[in-house]
């Protein structure tokens, strides 16, 4: 754990991950000296678990959705004098050791975004890759903003960018949100390629909910 | 309209309103909701003792017989009433969600004084 207190946080929302969480925060914990971890409405020992490492665990007591644990997790980290937040999914598919490489970008870079980007190759179906190039596009298409990834939820972002960022999505839309608010802004940033890990092909964004971020791109584009 | 028909509309709408009513009483319908229902209670009370009115709404919206502007009613009533509770649905599921988080940082890490300052 590194022993300076650092200017940045890493906010983890988790949902039901008693089993992954641990070995997360034990390599996280590795990269960062303030973690989150915002349990949202776990019916197993997410929170218990999570709690056996020196990180901040908060716990909704429904499950709302990850936008809104993400949300959660953003208020405590810059309300805790965190600068930066980065953002990471707690069911192990993310390598914490690339934190120290987002929050290297986002400062030498000097932008408010640092979007993690998948190799589409390695390990996504194929229907998982038609619905993020056609997220990709609606999004370029409507916002102004072209990104290769915009459902990865390894993401960094300055306290500036998320005041400005300010995601009504409480479910797994969030990520689409944040770039097209991104867009909107005109907010600064950059794309990192990241590895990762698939563990489990049930969990996070299913298919009917790929086709709800899409009805999303449209409602915020026309109905907003 | 039929007798029988009379009195079965009448024992319907009756029992509407004394079903609401027992709700009210009962504490599992608040008042501001209870309109609806005893408004519709009410109408259908009307329409069977002012059969005339039900002619003119047949006639009004053109259909041919007095059932089927009954159905074009109620089918509107009913789509009326689930975009209502659709709309009190979005708001609290809002408000409860908001309400979650709040409480969830409250109950969580302090935070700096001149953030929570900020915030409020």
């Amino acid at each position: 754990m590194p022993k300076e207190k650092s200017d940045f946080a890493v906010v983890i929302p988790a949902y039901n991950e008693a089993e992954r969480i641990g070995k997360v925060l034990q390599e996280a914990q590795k990269y960062a000296s303030l973690i989150i971890v915002v349990d949202d409405g776990s019916t197993d020992q997410t929170a218990k678990v999570a709690q056996k490492f020196k990180v901040k665990v908060l716990r909704h007591q429904i499950n709302l959705g990850k936008g809104a644990a993400l949300k959660t997790g953003c208020e405590a980290a810059f309300g805790m004098g965190a600068k930066i937040v980065v953002a990471m999914d707690s069911d192990g598919q993310h390598k914490p050791e690339d934190i120290p490489r987002f929050i290297k970008t986002l400062k030498e870079k000097k932008v408010d975004l640092v979007l993690g980007s998948r190799n589409p190759s390695v390990g996504m179906t194929l229907i998982r890759i038609l619905g993020n190039k056609i997220d990709s596009f609606l999004i370029a298409r409507f916002f102004g903003i072209y990104v290769t990834d915009p459902i990865c939820g390894f993401r960094a972002f300055t306290k500036k960018a998320y005041q400005k960022l300010a995601w009504e999505s409480p479910g797994y839309a969030v990520e689409t949100e944040m770039v097209a608010k991104a867009g909107l802004e005109k907010l600064s940033f950059v794309e990192i390629p990241i590895e990762t890990l698939y563990t489990d092909k049930y969990k996070g964004v299913s298919i009917l909910d790929a086709y709800k971020v899409l009805f999303d791109v449209f409602k915020w584009r026309f109905l907003k | 309209m039929l007798p029988q028909q009379q009195i079965f509309s009448l024992i319907a709408g009756f029992a509407i309103f004394l079903l609401i009513v027992s709700l009210i009483r009962a504490r599992k319908l608040r008042e501001e909701y209870s309109w609806i229902w005893l408004l519709t209670g009410a109408i259908i009370f009307i329409i069977v003792i002012w059969y005339k009115l039900l002619i003119f709404i047949t006639n009004l919206v053109g259909a041919t017989l007095p059932t089927s502007a009954l159905f074009i009613l109620a089918i509107l009533f009913l789509i009326l009433i689930n975009i209502f509770l659709s709309v009190k649905i979005s708001q609290m599921s809002e408000q409860i969600k908001n309400l979650t988080q709040e409480l969830t940082l409250l109950k969580g890490p302090k935070r700096k004084k001149k953030y929570a300052k900020r915030k409020k």
